[in-house]
């Protein structure tokens, strides 16, 4: 027995290849690409850009647009001013007059009341009588001494007047 | 290893060399640039950055837009308007329709023509004004907007527009003397316009813009405006309707006598408002250069003149105060007496008459007025002259009012001591006058006349003048007492030149004669008697012979009375006017 235990001993396979050194790591990373964070700051930088754009257009858009609403201002208050001088022009004296005699109408000569809490008149009326030729005919007093408005001819929309002053063909 | 060939070519200089060569010219070429850019960007960007603002900074003064002047109703009587000055730059106007085949006309000849309807002037002057080598040149100014639209529609090279103001004066010579005018540039030169200027110009104000190629305001630039403060609106006492009626009527009655000029005064005898303040001859303000320069005034207010029998008023009314005497007082009057040496005559010859003072003021006798009035001293005579308003400026707010002239007492020397008693001796203007007997209708206290109403404030709220000055002058018996005597001078029948149909009216004639031969003619009167509402005064100059007030002036005191009443809607009361005993015997 001891003989058979001398003689026992492990059989080792003999190698014939290196003996590759193993050692235990751990599981290898994923390699993380430096694409998104690129595309996330060139967003970034380009929506910027964009939001910046965008306001400076606007803002221009909006100084071409308060300019076409000042023409417009300005045309309708010319206008305004055009009809405003236009009604007291008419309704002053002189103008009323003009306008009555060409109706053939003459001035009042005799006045008369209605006292209306019992219909009593007051005074003396009769018919107005056609004034005397050379009389009462003529307008003593002119209209103002005001250049009349030339008929318009050409333009129907106002040209650009930005408000501000002096404009020409420069 | 070279080759066999024995001709050995030189090689070309290398590519190396020209290649650098290149490299060092763009090197160069970069750093000039580089440091170009460093210069400008780096250091001297300060400098040039300013410039560039300059370039495109543009001020503007925003003009303050003046006040308007109104009438007692708003109704416009002086107002800015817009227009514009059309200008030429006649070195570019060669070029209208030069490029333009079917133009049978170009340039300057073709541009006149197509003006011509548009302004009103000539093709000769408008080529001339458009031919030459000005930079600039006026063509027609103060063009209305709707013209200047239509001319710049033809899109003529070298023309252009500046906005310009322009005072107009819708009412042209109604109320004128009141209203006064501008200059061309827009500077107050008389009446309201200048007295009210500073509540009427208001303040300029500025701004400052950066301006992009179009002319647009860059939003982004510099940008700050002060703002223009506009005038203020000045309202008047005058009441239009009633100014063009009297000015119809003085300018009418004028002509009809040969006087050299007229005046009409309507005073509200509550409130002291001058209604009607007409006057011939007058002006338009919106041609003052067309006007003669000595009429661009108030005549009302700058001419003064001896009241005549119109001051026999005072007279009376003093006396009444003082006592000496009452309306049935009996008076043997003759023609012609003599007084400590003077002789006074009455207008007309006749026989002695039997009197009451009543009977004096209605035949206006001089010799019956002196006799009443030397039972006063002439110190007592005076002093109610001056409380009447006489003798001094009322104040109105207008430019060149006279005060009037009146000597003291002491210097009532020979004829004078009992001339002023019937109105001679002493000069006043006809507000004044016409003012100094609203006295009586206002219950014997004198209220000084006012032709402004008030301010309107930036809200257009209208901020009244202070009330006037008010002066007790005589007592209300004694108001009433001149409001019956003057309502028996005027007869209320048709055959009064004074009457007014429906209404009692009473009043004074006057008929002054002036050093220079001409003669004064006046009537001041009121109405309706019972409860008078308004003064009116009515005075032509200048009459080159003797016509009465009651021929020239009553009548035109009956029409503007009659249109006044009318206008104010007052209405009669049916009462009848007083008549009192004139004789005795």
């Amino acid at each position: 027995m001891a003989q058979l235990a001398a003689h026992t001993y492990a059989v080792r396979p003999r190698r014939t290849a290196a003996r590759p050194r193993l050692a235990l790591i751990a599981r290898p990373r994923q390699e993380r690409s430096i694409v998104p964070f690129a595309a996330l700051i060139t967003l970034i930088l380009v929506a910027t850009l964009a939001a910046m754009l965008v306001l400076n257009v606007s803002m221009t858009q909006t100084s071409y647009e308060i300019t076409r609403l000042q023409e417009q201002d300005i045309a309708l208050s010319q206008q305004a001013q055009a009809l405003r001088e236009e009604n007291e022009m008419r309704s002053k004296p002189q103008e009323l007059e003009k306008r009555a005699r060409d109706l053939g109408m003459v001035p009042v000569q005799d006045v008369a009341f209605v006292d209306l809490a019992n219909g009593r008149v007051v005074g003396d009326p009769k018919p107005a009588q056609p004034a005397a030729p050379g009389a009462a005919d003529k307008q003593l007093i002119p209209p103002a001494d005001l250049p009349r408005a030339v008929p318009e001819r050409g333009a129907s929309q106002p040209l650009y007047d930005y408000g501000m002053g002096n404009e020409g063909r420069d | 290893m070279r080759s066999g060939a024995t001709a050995v070519r030189t090689l070309p200089a290398e590519p190396h060399r020209r290649h650098r060569l290149v490299l060092i010219g763009i090197a160069i070429f970069a750093l000039l640039l580089g440091g170009r850019l460093i210069w400008v960007q780096g250091l001297n960007s300060a400098e040039l950055s300013e410039k560039a603002v300059q370039a495109r900074t543009v001020e503007r003064t925003i003009p303050a837009l003046r006040g308007d002047i109104l009438d007692t109703n708003g109704n416009v009587m002086a107002t800015s308007v817009l227009r514009y000055d059309i200008w030429v730059d006649q070195r570019q106007v060669g070029d209208y329709r030069a490029n333009d085949d079917t133009a049978t006309e170009t340039g300057v000849k073709a541009a006149a023509k197509q003006l011509a309807p548009l302004t009103g002037m000539s093709v000769a002057d408008l080529e001339k004004k458009l031919t030459g080598k000005a930079g600039f040149q006026y063509i027609i100014r103060n063009v209305e907007p709707s013209e200047r639209d239509a001319i710049m529609a033809l899109d003529i090279p070298g023309i252009g527009a500046d906005r310009a103001t322009e005072r107009i004066y819708p009412g042209g010579m109604v109320g004128a003397n009141v209203v006064g005018f501008v200059s061309s540039d827009g500077q107050a030169l008389g009446g309201t316009e200048l007295s009210w200027d500073e509540h009427l110009r208001g303040q300029d104000g500025h701004t400052t813009y950066e301006r992009g190629a179009g002319g647009q305001v860059i939003p982004s630039g510099s940008n700050t405006t002060k703002d223009a403060v506009d005038g203020q609106d000045v309202v008047l006492t005058i009441d239009e309707d009633i100014q063009h009626r009297a000015q119809e009527i003085i300018t009418a009655k004028v002509k009809e006598w040969n006087g050299t000029g007229g005046s009409i005064v309507v005073i509200d005898t509550a409130t002291g408002d001058i209604v009607a303040l007409a006057e011939d001859p007058t002006f338009d303000p919106n041609q003052p250069a067309k006007a003669k320069p000595d009429l661009l005034g108030n005549q009302s207010i700058s001419n003064v003149f001896e009241p005549g029998s119109t001051g026999k008023l005072f007279t009376m009314a003093a006396a009444l105060e003082e006592g000496v005497t009452t309306p049935s007082e009996k008076h043997t009057v003759p023609y012609s007496k003599e007084f400590k040496g003077h002789q006074v005559r009455d207008s007309h010859q006749h026989p002695t008459q039997y009197l009451t003072t009543a009977g004096v003021l209605k035949e206006s006798s001089n010799v019956g007025t002196v006799e009443i009035a030397n039972r006063m001293s002439p110190k007592t005579r005076y002093e109610y002259l001056r409380k009447f308003g006489l003798g001094q400026p009322t104040g109105l707010p207008l430019p060149g009012e006279s005060g009037g002239i009146l000597h003291k007492p002491e210097n009532w020397t020979g004829r004078t001591e009992f001339t002023t008693s019937f109105g001679q001796g002493y000069a006043v203007n006809a507000v004044q006058v016409t003012s100094a007997v609203g006295t009586f209708a206002n219950d014997g206290v004198h209220v000084r006349p006012r032709i402004v109403k008030g301010v309107k404030d930036a809200k257009g709220v209208l901020r009244p003048t202070q009330k006037q000055q008010a002066d007790r002058v005589v007592s209300p018996e004694t108001a009433a007492t001149m409001r019956q005597l003057m309502d028996n001078d005027v007869p209320d029948n048709p055959d009064s030149n004074a009457h007014v149909p429906g209404f009692a009216v009473g009043g004074k004639t006057g008929t002054a004669q002036v050093p220079d031969g001409t003669y004064t003619a006046s009537f001041i009167g009121m109405a309706p008697m019972d409860d008078p509402r308004y003064v009116i005064g009515v005075f032509v100059y200048g009459l080159p012979a003797y016509f009465s007030g009651n021929t020239v002036a009553a009548p035109a005191f009956a029409d503007i009375m009659s249109y006044t009443l009318h206008a104010r809607r007052v209405t009669p009361s049916g009462k009848d006017g007083v008549e009192l005993d004139n004789t005795w015997k």
